[in-house]
């Protein structure tokens, strides 16, 4: 007797796509199935379709595991260069059980999943060591660092025990060792965004653009990534959740469109029984609900348009509250507004946003 | 505004749409119906924690069990508990979770199920047919009492035997234990020091194998009644108003009292609207209150203007030519005494309650209601072997219990109130310290008007202003 998988999530798998396993199973007459799933209480209980054929799809199960804390960044550190992070890979076991009247048999896998998704059409790369930002083969990487800001990067999954270093081919400089102490995803900061930075601190100190820094476990190469590092910058800073599951970060003009606006929430009787000698008014204010809009431009290259393309479509983006480099400042959240029209016939194009967020009144 | 929702101790995500909460006491043209506060159905999105708060409910193949089971809730604004200790009951999903939030914990019916008065205990005061066990029951004021009646459709004089006389049970007896072996606690003092209510009795609801000596089960004959109707019946015969407050606590105190009171809460800072004035209320011209058997030939009157009245039979009037001319506004479960043919020296009238057929077959009946009244006269209690001469001994009566008594004791403010019926929708500032210290046994004052009012009903939403439904006092 045994279970034969027909269909299933290979690689480490996108949590937020469909991921459906499919199997049959030689049990003579058998026709139910628990599928049990490490972390959720109660089994899935499915039934064969007239070919004995048994269906499933994972995404509802997995998303729970990867939802939890919601799309914040629960990761942020600043007392190191690296770290392994939680909440953006997860290895998951499921246990398929096939039943008849009277007996039943089991199988039980184990998948990966990654916190994104991927679009039809597009590359699931095999790589482990791949970037959590966009990549066309999951192997090269380009990324824009604004000095002074805080900057980091996501490693899909590093194995415990591994041995990690950035080598840039620029300099020919190498970082310390970076040991993973854990099998998942692996931060590394690049800026902490108070004057602590790789060059500040000769972790790995970068040029001013372009930097080809290669990232190794045990001294063989695993990743591309080319890094344009710029400097002197001020503006209005956004973080925000991409599809890969991991975070992505840009700078905008440091001039821009500001609007406050305030909603009224009602008025109601002020019951002070006045004669008009008296009186000021018969009614007063609950309160108004306000907001703060600004208008924010940049531009950006085809490199950066692949990083902002996710801006427009992500479930949170945090806006920096200092626009000064190396000045501390915190995120808040904010919803994002706009287009980014693209001209891939240009070098450079025009991103323009609406960010609202939110502005504390006083109510009744 | 802080809004949070807890469903089995996890802190649930909320969406756009705010819970919206109906606070309500009884309905004025229910009297007796044992209500509570409640909540409109809430959607719940469907977010991926959600989900597994309710064990994946609606997911494909889920075995989840959350909708057959009552959650438990709290609901919190900005630190308040407004619901505590509720249930959450899911009803439905789409695209999101429909869920009912009921706020205190099940209502009093719920609590108290298809349980009936036997279901009770009532061992403590089993005893045996022997003169001393009935002379020693006339000082009782709880339990049980042997009082004076026709129950073998008999000739009743001043030497009564041990057999032709049963127990009766206290009304507050069945009630007390209706609440401590359901855990419930009953607020308010009308338990505890209402002279009429407490001197009521129920008469055995069969008759039983009593010879001399013999065990009499209380649990046996009591009425067998469920434990619900006792309570909504004495709600009603007493004009009680009930307002869940906690987990099984539920405050009782009487509508007349209510609003009779001088304990007014001025709420004129708290309105900001009165949006609509209904006149009509769910009543009659002349509403009645019946006794279980009040079409079985009882002696009519008619006052001079009036309408037709029997002992088990009476009405509130309401003074409103629109209205249909008569209906019930309640029956008790409960049977009037009438006087028995057969009397021979006693000096007051004895009331038939056959419990036995003339064959001496015992009876299955509906069970009276009745009052304990004492005679002054010499009564002797035999048995075949002993005797013992009293001048307390109880007898049934109908005094305190006949249906104008209940009207006139229990209903005269609430007539008031519904005469001249003015009921209406304000809008009002209530905070969630307001809602949390909500009383609707206390009477509301508006300047603005210059009148007092009765809270009929709250709906609530944080953030916003209530709209509440008030029936004005004249």
């Amino acid at each position: 007797m045994a279970i034969t998988i027909t269909k299933e999530p290979t690689g480490i798998y996108p949590a937020y796509n469909d991921s459906f396993i499919e199997f049959t199973s030689d049990l003579a007459d058998n026709y139910y199935a628990n599928i049990s799933i490490v972390g959720i209480t109660l089994a899935f209980k499915i039934y064969a379709d007239s070919d004995g054929v048994y269906l499933f799809n994972l995404k509802e199960s997995i998303k729970v595991f990867f939802n939890e804390s919601g799309f914040d960044d629960s990761n942020v550190f600043s007392n190191d260069y690296y770290k392994n992070i939680e909440g953006l890979y997860l290895s998951k076991g499921i246990t398929i059980t096939v039943y008849s009247d009277t007996t039943s048999e089991q199988t039980v896998r184990t998948y990966e999943f990654f916190k994104g998704l991927v679009q039809f059409g597009e590359n699931i790369s095999e790589n482990d060591y791949k970037l959590l930002c966009y990549s066309e083969d999951g192997v090269n990487h380009s990324l824009t660092y604004f000095e002074g800001f805080p900057f980091a990067f996501d490693i899909q999954k590093v194995a415990n025990g591994d041995s990690l270093k950035l080598y840039s081919r620029n300099t020919g400089n190498e970082t310390e060792e970076m040991l993973a102490t854990d099998t998942g995803a692996f931060r590394i900061n690049v800026d902490k965004g108070e004057g602590n930075n790789w060059t500040s601190d000769n972790f790995l100190p970068l040029t001013s653009g372009l930097n080809r820094l290669e990232i190794r476990e045990d001294g063989n190469f695993k990743t591309n990534l080319l890094l344009t590092k710029k400097e002197n910058c001020s503006g209005v800073y956004l973080k925000w959740f991409n599809s890969k599951g991991g975070y992505s970060y840009y700078l905008f003009n440091r001039y821009y469109l500001e609007d406050i606006s305030g909603e009224s929430l009602g008025q109601i009787l002020n019951n002070k029984f006045n004669n008009i000698q008296e009186a000021k008014g018969n009614h007063s204010s609950i309160g108004k609900s306000g907001a703060g809009v600004l208008t924010i431009k940049a531009d950006y290259n085809r490199a950066e348009y692949e990083i902002l393309k996710d801006l427009l479509l992500s479930p949170s983006v945090q806006m920096y509250t200092s626009e000064t480099a190396n000045v501390k400042g915190g995120f808040i959240d904010v919803f994002v507004t706009g287009s980014l029209p693209h001209i891939n016939k240009r070098e450079n194009n025009t991103i323009t946003l609406g960010i609202t967020r939110e502005v504390i009144t006083a109510n009744l | 505004m802080d809004e949070r929702l807890y469903i089995n101790g996890e802190l649930v995500d909320l969406g756009e749409s705010k819970i919206v909460r109906k606070l309500q006491t009884n309905d004025v043209a229910e009297v007796g119906a044992i209500k509570s506060s409640f909540s409109y159905t809430i959607s719940l999105p469907m977010t991926s924690k959600n989900k597994s708060i309710l064990d994946m409910l609606s997911a494909i193949g889920n075995t989840s069990r959350k909708p057959y089971e009552v959650l438990t809730c709290n609901y919190i604004v900005d630190g308040i508990y407004l619901v505590e200790n509720g249930a959450a009951i899911v009803k439905e999903s789409n695209n999101t979770y429909k869920v009912n939030i009921i706020d205190g914990g099940a209502e009093l019916s719920s609590v108290l199920g298809e349980q009936t008065v036997r279901d009770l205990d009532f061992s403590e005061y089993n005893h045996n047919v022997t003169v001393d066990d009935v002379v020693d029951s006339l000082t009782n004021t709880s339990g049980y009492i042997y009082a004076i009646g026709d129950y073998k459709n008999e000739t009743v004089d001043d030497n009564i035997n041990v057999r032709d006389i049963v127990p009766s049970i206290f009304v507050h007896t069945i009630v007390e234990k209706i609440f401590e072996e359901n855990g419930i606690t009953a607020n308010g003092d009308f338990f505890t020091t209402d002279s009429e209510y407490l001197n009521e009795l129920v008469t055995p609801s069969n008759g039983y194998d009593n010879d001399y000596n013999d065990s009499v089960q209380i649990g046996n004959i009591v009425t067998d009644d469920s434990q619900v109707n006792i309570i909504k019946d004495t709600c009603q015969r007493h004009g009680l108003v009930v307002n869940k407050v906690g987990l099984k606590e539920y405050d009782f105190i009487k509508i007349d009292n209510i609003l009779d009171s001088n304990d007014v809460e001025d709420w004129s800072n708290k309105l900001s609207e009165i949006t609509n004035e209904k006149y009509k209320v769910d009543l009659s011209k002349y509403n009645y209150v019946k006794y279980n058997d009040w079409d079985t030939g009882f002696t009519r009157t008619r006052p001079v203007g009036g309408k037709y009245y029997t002992d088990a039979e009476y009405y509130v009037e309401i003074d409103d030519e629109n209205l249909q001319e008569e209906d019930d506004l309640f029956i008790s479960i409960f049977r009037m005494l009438k006087s028995s043919r057969d009397t021979s020296g006693i000096t007051k009238p004895v009331y038939e309650a056959l419990l036995w057929d003339d064959s001496g077959e015992p009876l299955e009946i509906t069970s009276y209601i009745a009052s304990v009244a004492r005679l002054t006269q010499d009564i002797t209690f035999t048995s075949s072997t002993d005797s013992e001469v009293v001048n307390n001994a109880a007898i049934l009566s109908i005094e305190d219990v006949k249906a104008k008594d209940i009207v006139e004791r229990s209903y005269t403010n609430y007539q008031l109130l519904m005469n001249d019926y003015r009921e209406k929708t304000m809008i009002l500032k209530l905070s969630p310290i307001d809602i949390y210290t909500l009383r609707f046994d206390k009477l509301k004052y508006f300047k603005q008007t210059g009148r007092r009012y009765y809270l009929n009903s709250v709906q609530y939403q944080a953030g916003q202003t209530a709209k509440a439904v008030l029936i004005e006092l004249n």
